[in-house]
């Protein structure tokens, strides 16, 4: 199977350098256009956006309006030829009471000509400056997305590009085939994404929901989540866990003495953990085909042929309690 | 010679006579027979029976004839018309010809190598996953790749903008062997780590 893969990828660069060869050996011409408008706003007014082949950018200014400026490229072997693609790419424009809409549209050419020359092709990149206390509908697809801070509802779907945000407030983000590096989210969030990594730096009440990739996570109050095939890595929980994962190891720098449950599933992949010295809680931990070490006094390990568990009250036990249960996988506690 | 002069003199005067004779004959024959035919004529009328077109050959004027041929002209003309206005007043997408959009050659090639292996890998996955411990999963994180591929693949046929797409869509390829690859070797880790145990437990 390994040579296959290799065979495979040697292939797939093959293709790859042909067709940026044929980028560097094609004449390229290249025809510009760009779309300035400014819409006055409110605070909660809502801006959605959706666009393709191309990166957005949100900044903040102090003004009452959005400043909308997009810069559409195209390029072709010909001047008429590139002129004729960027004549194809508008963006729709509309403000209905308290919506601003702005949606790139591409006219369909004709299916029966695809060309593989790449020195043929668009961009449409989206500079957009808008007050923080504003609401996004944002959807956007082959391109990067950053985004400074907003502080109302935010509906994110970044596919094929990467995201990166400051402050947002409450969350509801997709992003497929690309990382997403979130400074703050300042309300309930949930964030799902595929084949790419995730860092939170701080986020009170989240869900995750992740496939292929790694997830880093700072300070977060509560957290709510499933890795698949990923790694996991959070620096701090103050209130409460509840996480399922599956091929990936697991680990949590702190755990505060403000929590009050922890419960973590893991299947084929070790958990590492470190809870407050001062905290008292329930304790209980098994893994099968795994091992079971802590430094915390008093609690015994049995250990049976495939299966070890531990179970009993930290500093006297009381009401916050934490679950740990492995498959094919080590459990630590520091 | 007189002789000769008179008699045939006398012998023309005889066939004058004869001649005329006949030709009164034939002219009361022809009344007759006429007179005949219409009695006949008369008297079928009279029968109310149909009367049948004389079994003798007709001959049609070609006056008639040009009549004949002005409205079989005038006739067709009005079917064509009419063809016509239908096929004008017909929507134009009804008239367009749907063709496959077909995908470069150079795609089509890497598309069939990567495809055949993925397919090679997938089931080498599957014998050896008896247990089905990643199996399914790795299946459905393939088949949604191969939606993402197929969306792809439309939208370069639409939007055109080949190399943002092939780079795309090459990337999906190979993150989905990326997949199979790390899945296989998942399924090592974990069968030795079982294997292990079951030593461990029959000592």
């Amino acid at each position: 199977m390994r040579s296959n893969y290799i065979k495979t990828l040697w292939s797939l660069c093959l293709l790859f350098c042909c067709i940026t060869t044929s980028q560097a050996i094609g004449p390229k011409q290249t025809k510009e256009k760009t779309i300035k408008a400014s819409y006055q706003v409110k605070a909660n007014d809502l801006l959605e956006l959706s666009n393709k082949y191309g990166n957005i950018m949100i900044e903040n200014h102090q003004g009452n309006s959005i400043e909308l400026e997009v810069k559409i490229k195209a390029w072709d072997g010909t001047a008429k030829k590139a002129q004729a693609t960027l004549d194809r790419i508008s963006i729709q424009r509309e403000q209905h009471g308290r919506k601003v809409s702005l949606k790139t549209m591409i006219d369909h050419q004709d299916p029966n000509k695809v060309s593989l020359n790449s020195s043929k092709g668009f961009h449409i990149n989206y500079v957009i400056k808008m007050p923080e206390d504003m609401s996004l509908e944002l959807e956007n697809k082959f391109g990067n997305v950053q985004i400074a801070n907003v502080l109302g509802e935010v509906e994110l779907e970044v596919k094929h590009g990467h995201l990166q945000a400051g402050i947002l407030g409450k969350g509801d983000l997709e992003i497929k085939f690309g990382n997403a590096d979130i400074e703050r989210l300042n309300k309930s969030s949930s964030i799902e994404i595929k084949h790419g990594n995730l860092q939170v730096k701080k986020a009170t009440k989240l869900e995750i929901k992740q496939a292929h990739g790694n997830l880093q996570l700072g300070e977060i109050e509560e957290l709510e989540g499933m890795v698949e095939h990923g790694n996991i890595s959070i620096e701090q929980v103050s209130k409460s866990i509840k996480w399922e994962s599956e091929f990936g190891n697991f680990s949590l720098g702190k755990v505060k003495t403000t929590f009050r449950h922890v419960k973590i599933e893991v299947e084929h992949g070790n958990v590492r953990m470190n809870i407050d010295k001062a905290a008292n809680f329930d304790f209980t931990a098994t893994t099968t085909h795994g091992k079971i070490n802590h430094n915390i006094p008093n609690l015994k390990i049995d250990k049976g042929h495939i299966e070890e568990s531990a179970k009993g009250p930290v500093n006297g036990g009381g009401n916050a309690a934490v679950d740990i249960a492995v498959d094919f996988g080590n459990i630590s506690l520091d | 010679m007189k002789e000769q002069k008179k008699l045939t003199a006398f012998e023309h005067t005889l066939l004058r006579q004869q001649q005329a004779e006949q030709e009164e004959l034939e002219q009361d024959l022809t009344m007759d027979r006429l007179a005949q035919h219409w009695e006949g004529i008369s008297n079928q009328l009279e029968e109310g029976i149909e009367v049948l077109q004389p079994t003798t050959e007709k001959v049609v004027p070609v006056r008639y004839l040009w009549r004949a041929i002005a409205a079989a002209a005038g006739l067709l003309l009005l079917t064509w018309g009419y063809h016509f206005y239908a096929l004008q007043q017909r929507p134009s997408s009804d008239i367009v010809v749907v063709k496959t959009p077909e995908l470069p050659l150079e795609i089509k090639q890497a598309e069939e190598a990567s495809f055949a292996t993925l397919r090679e890998d997938i089931q080498q996955l599957q014998k050896r996953d008896t247990a089905q411990w990643i199996a399914p999963k790795t299946l459905e994180a393939l088949e949604e790749l191969e939606e993402a591929y197929q969306q792809m693949k439309n939208e370069l046929l639409e939007d055109q903008n080949g190399k943002v797409l092939i780079n795309a869509m090459l990337e999906n390829l190979r993150l989905r062997h990326h997949i199979l690859e790390k899945s296989v070797l998942q399924l090592e880790r974990i069968q030795q780590h079982s294997e292990e145990q079951l030593n461990y437990k029959e000592l």
